[in-house]
C-alpha cells in the first residue's frame, strides 16, 4: 500500500523541495485541515537521497527511514541552451511504502518507468517545467517585491490549493494503484501512462515429465489465442485435464517435451495450474497433519462432496475443472436429487484410512462399500490439492555391493570383477561382466538407483510400466525399495 | 627529521567555500583548481550539498576544499543538522558575494549566520570575502561600490571584523588569481622560510625577479623582486603570467588530448635583448619563473644553480621528502653545491 506519492524538484535558489505531495502533510508539515497530522518522516534528513547530486541521477534510489521506504528515481535533464536556470532540471517522482513490504520491486519498476516517462515528456514538451511556470504566473502578479521571480513564484504555489497535472497525476497514481493495482492516465493526445503492479513471483520449480498438470481456472472460457501466442501452449491446453502426465500430453499434442514442460511451467508461474502425481492404483497416499483442517472445516467437506460425487448419467466431462472452479460442469442441484448423499463423515473415514504401506488398490478393496458413488481419482486429487494428503513415492537404492563404486568405475584403476557379475556396461570399462548378462542389463537403470529418483520418474522416462521396471530392478539383486 | 616535522605541522587545512547559490563558487573552483577556462564554466550545473575536493598544494599542504551548495535548503542544513560537521576545524572561510545580487541584505544576513556558526566552532579561522562578478559593474563605479559593500559586510562580521580581508574578483581577469594567491599564501605554513630561501637564491644567480608558482593551479606562491624590477609598473604581472600559463596548459591539453589537470610542461625559455626569462620545475609541486639580465653566462649559471638548489627546496616541501629518491634529479652531491654557487 502506497503511503504517499510526491514530486520533488531541485530549486536553484531554495535547494531540494517538495512541490507536490499526496496526501497533504505526508512529507512536509501542512496546516490544511485534510492533511496528515504528522509527516511520515523528516524530509531534511533524506533530501540528499531524494535529490542527489547529478552523478546519482537516472538511477533507482531507495532509502528506508522511520519504518518507511522511499522509492525514487531522480532524473537530471541537462540543457545548455538556457532552457533551465543553471543548465539543469532535476526532479524526482517518488513514492513511500511501509518498510516491511517485502515485494517492493514492483513499486520500484513503476517508479523507474514513471521517471523515464516524465523525462521524455519534459524533454519533448517541457511538461514539468512549463506547468510550474504557468501555475505560478497569476499569483506572481499580486506578489509584490523585487524578489527573484523563481523564489516568489514557488512561495505562491505553496500557499495555493494544489492543482495542476502533476498533482493530479500523483493523486491518481496513488489512488488507483492502492485500489486496483493498475492505472491508465491520459496525459495528452499522444501520451498515456499505463501502470500495473506486477507481483514478483518466485520462479516455479521445474516441471517434469511425470508431473500431471491440473488447471485451477477455466481457461476454456477464453479462446486459446487470447491466453497466449505461445504455439506450444495453444496445442497443449486441451490435453491438460488432471489425468495426463506432461510426457503423455506432449505425445497427445505432438509437441516437443521440453517446450511442453516450459509452457506448463509458465502456467504454474501464474498459478493457473497445479502439479499432481500420476494417478495409479499401485500408488500409496497418506494424510498429512493438515488433515485436521478437513475434519474441522465444513465448507471444505461440502466442497469435497461436490467434487468427488460421481454423476449418474453424465460422463466425466469436466476433468479439467478443478475444485477451485465454481462453475463446474456438474449441476449440483440435479446431482443432489439423483444421487445418494455422501456423508462428510464417510469422507473423513476414507481419508484417515489411507496410510503408509497400503496401496490404493488394497485400500479400495478394504473400503469398497464406503466408496459407493465416489470418484476415487477425484477423492485423492482433492486431498493432494488441498494439501492434507500426500503421495508416498517409491525410490530404489542399490546396496553398495550391487553397484560399482565410483573408484571402480574409474577406467584408470585396474578392473576387479564384482562378485556375482553385477558390474555392467558403462562406457570406458571394456572388460566388464556386462557382456555376459542379458539385454535387460543394458538399460541405464543404474543411474536411477541412488534413492533420489521416484518410480514415477523412472517409468515415465523409460516408457515402461512400473511392474516391468520393478522386475528389472530385481534382476540386480541387492536393491532396496524405499517409500517416502 | 622528515618523520617528526609533518606531524608537528598541520597538513590538512579545511577551506570552506560558501555564498549564495549562483554566486560563482563552483566556477572559481573549477578555474583555479581544475584548469577550466572562464567560458567553460557556463556549462556547470548547480552544486548539490557539498562538493569535497582534496588538493595537494606545495607538498606539505593539503587543501580540503568544501564547495558548499548555496541553496537556502542546504545552508539551513549546514547551520542546524551539520553545524559542527561543517564548521568544525575550519582554517579558512571564503565567502563569495555576488555584486549583482538583488538581495544584498538577505545575503548579508545569511553571511552573519554563517559567521556566528564559525565563531562558535572554529574561532581561529581566517575569513576572506570575495566580491565576485565585478566585471558586471561599470569600470568607474567599481572601486566605490566595492568599498561600500566591503564596509557593510565588515560591520556584520562580528568577531572577525578586524581580520577579515576583502577582494574584488572576476573570472574574466587576473583579479581571481590575485585573491586566491593571497589565500594560498596565508595557508602555506612555511612561507617565510621559502621566501628567504628564494631571496638567497636570487642573490646567488643575480636574478631580477623570481616567482614561485604552484604547478597544478599555476597560482603564485611567493616572489622575490630585486633592483630595477622594483619599479615595474605592471603590478599584476604575476597573475598575468598565471593566466598565460593556465591558457597554455589548456591548449596543450587540447592538442595532446590529456585531461586538463595532467597537461604540463618541463621548461619554457624566452630570450630577448632586454631580458632573459625561463620557467622551470623547482620541486614536485612548484615551478620557478626567473627573470635575469640578457647574458648567456648568467642564464646558464642560473639554470645550473637552480638545479642544484632543488634538494634544499624539496626539504621545505615536506611531502615530497618522503619520496626523496625521485627528488634527487639534481644529479650532483649536495657537497658540490657550495662550490658551484660560489
Amino acid at each position: 500500500m502506497i503511503r504517499s506519492m510526491f514530486y520533488a524538484r531541485f530549486h536553484t535558489a531554495e535547494g531540494s523541495k517538495i512541490v507536490h505531495e499526496v496526501p497533504e502533510g505526508s512529507i512536509t508539515p501542512s496546516t490544511s485541515p485534510s492533511a496528515l497530522r504528522q509527516p511520515l518522516f523528516d524530509f531534511s534528513t533524506v533530501s540528499d537521497y531524494i535529490i542527489p547530486r547529478q552523478e546519482f541521477c537516472d538511477h533507482l534510489l531507495t532509502v528506508a527511514i522511520s519504518d518507511h521506504r522511499i522509492i525514487g528515481y531522480p532524473v537530471c535533464i541537462s540543457d545548455y541552451d538556457g532552457k533551465y536556470a543553471r543548465n539543469e532540471f532535476i526532479f524526482n517522482l517518488a513514492l513511500v511504502i511501509d518498510e516491511d513490504v517485502e515485494d517492493w520491486t514492483s513499486y520500484a519498476n513503476i517508479i523507474r518507468k514513471l521517471g523515464r516517462l516524465l523525462r521524455a515528456l519534459e524533454e519533448q514538451s517541457g511538461f514539468l517545467s512549463k506547468e510550474e511556470a504557468s501555475l505560478a504566473k497569476p499569483v506572481d502578479r499580486s506578489a509584490t517585491s523585487g524578489k527573484d521571480p523563481e523564489t516568489s513564484s514557488t512561495k505562491a504555489a505553496e500557499s495555493a490549493v494544489p492543482e495542476g497535472k502533476i498533482y493530479a497525476l500523483c493523486e491518481m497514481i496513488l489512488e488507483d494503484l492502492n485500489n486496483y493495482r493498475e492505472c491508465m492516465i491520459p496525459i495528452d493526445e499522444a501520451n498515456t501512462i499505463n501502470l500495473k503492479l506486477f507481483p514478483l513471483l518466485k520462479a516455479p520449480a521445474p516441471v517434469h515429465a511425470w508431473h500431471v498438470p491440473l488447471l485451477t481456472i477455466n481457461l476454456s472460457a477464453f479462446s486459446s489465442q487470447h491466453i497466449s501466442s505461445d504455439l506450444t501452449l495453444q496445442r497443449v491446453l486441451p490435453y491438460i485435464n488432471g489425468v495426463n502426465s506432461v510426457s503423455h500430453i506432449s505425445i497427445l499434442a505432438d509437441t516437443d517435451l521440453s517446450l511442453t514442460r516450459k509452457a506448463i511451467r509458465h502456467l504454474v508461474y501464474y498459478s493457473c495450474v497445479l502439479l499432481l502425481d500420476i494417478f495409479q492404483f499401485g500408488a500409496i497416499y497418506a494424510p498429512t497433519p493438515d488433515i485436521h483442517s478437513f475434519v474441522t472445516s465444513e465448507a471444505l467437506q461440502r466442497e469435497c462432496v461436490r467434487y468427488v460425487t460421481v454423476p449418474r448419467s453424465q460422463p466425466d466431462l469436466a476433468g479439467a475443472a478443478g475444485p477451485m472452479n465454481e462453475t463446474s460442469a456438474y449441476d449440483t442441484a440435479n446431482m443432489a436429487a439423483s444421487l445418494p448423499v455422501i456423508e462428510p463423515m464417510t469422507l473423513i473415514m476414507l481419508y484417515v484410512s489411507l496410510r503408509q504401506g497400503v496401496t490404493l488398490k488394497n485400500w479400495v478393496l478394504e473400503n469398497l462399500e464406503m466408496l459407493a458413488g465416489i470418484d476415487i481419482r477425484r477423492l485423492i486429487t482433492f486431498g493432494v490439492i488441498k494439501g492434507f494428503l500426500y503421495r508416498v513415492h517409491k525410490y530404489v537404492i542399490a546396496a553398495s555391493s550391487a553397484l560399482p563404486s565410483p573408484a571402480k568405475a574409474d577406467a584408470s584403476l585396474p578392473h576387479t570383477e564384482l562378485p556375482g557379475g553385477k558390474f555392467w556396461g558403462e562406457e570406458g570399462a571394456p572388460a566388464t561382466a556386462g557382456s555376459a548378462t542379458g539385454a535387460v542389463r543394458e538399460l541405464p537403470l543404474e543411474k536411477y538407483m541412488d534413492g533420489i529418483h521416484s518410480f514415477d520418474e523412472i517409468c515415465t522416462e523409460l516408457q515402461m510400466s512400473e511392474r516391468a521396471v520393478m522386475e528389472k530392478m530385481k534382476a540386480f539383486g541387492d536393491v532396496h525399495i524405499i517409500h517416502k | 627529521m622528515s618523520s617528526s616535522t609533518p606531524a608537528k605541522r598541520q597538513k590538512q587545512r579545511k577551506v570552506l567555500l560558501m555564498g549564495k547559490s549562483g554566486a560563482g563558487k563552483s566556477s572559481m573552483r573549477s578555474i583555479v583548481f581544475s584548469n577550466y577556462v572562464a567560458k567553460d564554466v557556463r556549462r556547470l550545473g548547480a552544486t548539490i550539498d557539498v562538493e569535497h575536493s582534496n588538493i595537494k598544494f606545495m607538498g606539505n599542504l593539503m587543501l580540503n576544499l568544501w564547495d558548499c551548495g548555496g541553496q537556502d535548503g542546504f545552508v539551513e542544513n549546514y547551520l542546524t543538522n551539520q553545524r559542527t560537521h561543517v564548521f568544525g576545524s575550519v582554517a579558512v572561510l571564503i565567502f563569495v558575494f555576488d555584486i549583482e545580487s538583488r538581495e544584498f541584505q538577505a545575503d548579508v544576513i545569511s553571511y552573519s549566520n554563517i559567521i556566528r556558526a564559525l565563531t562558535e566552532c572554529s574561532p581561529t579561522a581566517k575569513v576572506f570575502i570575495l566580491i565576485h562578478k565585478m566585471d558586471l559593474v561599470q569600470l568607474r563605479l567599481r572601486s566605490q561600490l566595492f568599498e561600500e559593500r566591503a564596509e557593510y559586510i565588515r560591520a556584520s562580521s562580528e568577531g572577525f571584523r578586524d581580520s577579515v580581508d576583502f577582494f574584488p574578483t572576476s573570472i574574466w581577469d587576473q583579479s581571481l588569481y590575485k585573491a586566491w594567491t593571497q589565500i594560498i599564501y596565508f595557508l602555506i605554513p612555511n612561507a617565510q622560510k621559502i621566501e628567504s630561501a628564494l631571496k638567497d637564491l636570487a642573490d646567488v644567480i643575480d636574478a631580477r625577479e623570481l616567482v614561485l608558482y604552484e604547478r597544478t593551479t599555476c597560482l603564485m606562491v611567493t616572489h622575490v623582486t630585486r633592483g630595477a624590477e622594483l619599479s615595474n609598473p605592471y603590478t599584476d604581472r604575476f597573475e598575468r603570467i598565471s593566466s598565460i600559463l593556465k591558457t597554455h596548459k589548456q591548449s596543450m591539453a587540447k592538442h595532446t588530448s590529456l585531461p586538463p589537470n595532467a597537461a604540463n610542461f618541463a621548461e619554457l625559455h624566452i630570450k630577448t635583448g632586454r631580458f632573459m626569462f625561463f620557467i622551470t620545475r623547482l620541486t614536485e609541486n612548484t615551478n620557478l619563473a626567473v627573470d635575469i639580465p640578457p647574458s648567456e653566462q648568467v642564464f646558464n649559471a642560473a639554470r645550473m644553480n637552480i638545479m642544484l638548489a632543488r634538494p634544499k627546496f624539496a626539504e621545505l616541501d615536506i611531502a615530497s621528502k618522503a619520496k626523496a629518491g625521485t627528488q634527487g634529479v639534481g644529479g650532483e652531491d649536495s657537497g658540490d653545491r657550495d662550490g658551484v654557487a660560489a
